[in-house]
């Protein structure tokens, strides 16, 4: 019998509901603040997350360690990627960056919006993040909350899964 | 302010281009740029350059690289005692006070967590330099 899937709003077994949405928030607030800053897009909406990456999406991972040991992960379809990557390069209009670039700069993004998420939810933390790593076809993340973007450009999911959580003694838990 | 000869040090050759179009839109002063994927690399670059008549004014450095990171770039400038005083800007998405308290306890000039914007960076270089 096979384990049910994962929901986007599958919360972590050691982690408080509260902790989840802060989480959650922060993780939105982060890539609003990276979007809007250096890729000149917005989020216009968030929702629930599908529990398993769209098809066809680049996965964008990164792993931090330190005060709490996760994954972060960012997926993504190709015609966003390219736009974004295209702002971020400012790029003519009318011209593409190559795929090279546009892998360049997702995984800088995918960077950017884990640093700025874990300097958001853990303020005096101390990590170390992995160098982003792409891949295609990922398989689901075994927990963690998710949450999907709706983007001036168009859909992103972001993820995280803390293997050891901090330890947040200011919340209930 | 003087003409500038910059070093932008990041694994990202897109974040480092990114670096060099925002200094450019920061309408800051620049000669000449020099560019590191690791900051084992840019200490040769620092070595090399600052041979030469003139030397470089300003270091802008990631964290997160492969071989040497930021942390470790900077104690290793500070402990050469010729180029103890270049000035390094840390530009990198971990803004946690410890690591920001960290990097000063090194000897780094400046932080700007990403996001950042070209007017931040302008405002960084000018305190860093002296100059309003």
């Amino acid at each position: 019998m096979t384990e049910p899937m994962p929901t986007s709003d599958t919360a972590f077994s050691d982690a408080p509901a509260d902790s989840n949405d802060l989480m959650l928030s922060d993780v939105v607030g982060a890539a609003r603040d990276v979007l809007n800053v250096m890729f000149f897009s917005d989020v216009l909406e968030d929702a629930d997350a599908p529990p398993a990456p769209r098809p066809e999406t680049m996965q964008v991972y990164v792993k931090f360690e330190g005060d709490g040991v996760g994954e972060f992960r960012m997926e993504i379809d190709d015609p966003t990627a390219e736009s974004l990557a295209g702002s971020f390069l400012g790029a003519e209009p009318g011209s593409a960056p190559s795929p090279d670039e546009v892998q360049q700069v997702m995984g800088e993004l995918g960077n950017m919006v884990c640093g700025a998420f874990l300097s958001r939810y853990e303020k005096d933390g101390l990590f170390s993040l992995s160098s982003p790593t792409i891949e295609r076809a990922g398989a689901a993340m075994p927990s963690g909350v998710a949450r999907s973007l709706q983007l001036l450009d168009g859909t992103m999911d972001l993820r995280i899964n803390w293997s050891v959580p901090v330890d947040r003694p200011g919340l209930p838990g | 302010m003087q003409s500038l000869r910059i070093l932008i040090v990041d694994d990202s050759p897109a974040m480092r281009a990114y670096v060099r179009r925002t200094v450019q839109l920061a309408s800051l002063p620049v000669k000449n740029v020099f560019e590191a994927g690791n900051g084992q690399e840019a200490l040769e670059i620092v070595n090399q350059e600052n041979e030469a008549p003139n030397k470089l004014d300003l270091v802008f450095a990631d964290l997160n690289m492969p071989v040497m990171n930021g942390e470790e770039f900077v104690a290793k400038l500070r402990g050469n005692q010729r180029d103890a005083t270049l000035p390094v800007l840390i530009i990198s998405t971990d803004a946690t006070q410890r690591r920001v308290l960290k990097l000063r306890e090194l000897g780094a000039q400046g932080y700007i967590s990403k996001p950042c914007q070209p007017e931040m960076i302008r405002l960084k270089v000018h305190q860093i330099l002296g100059e309003q």
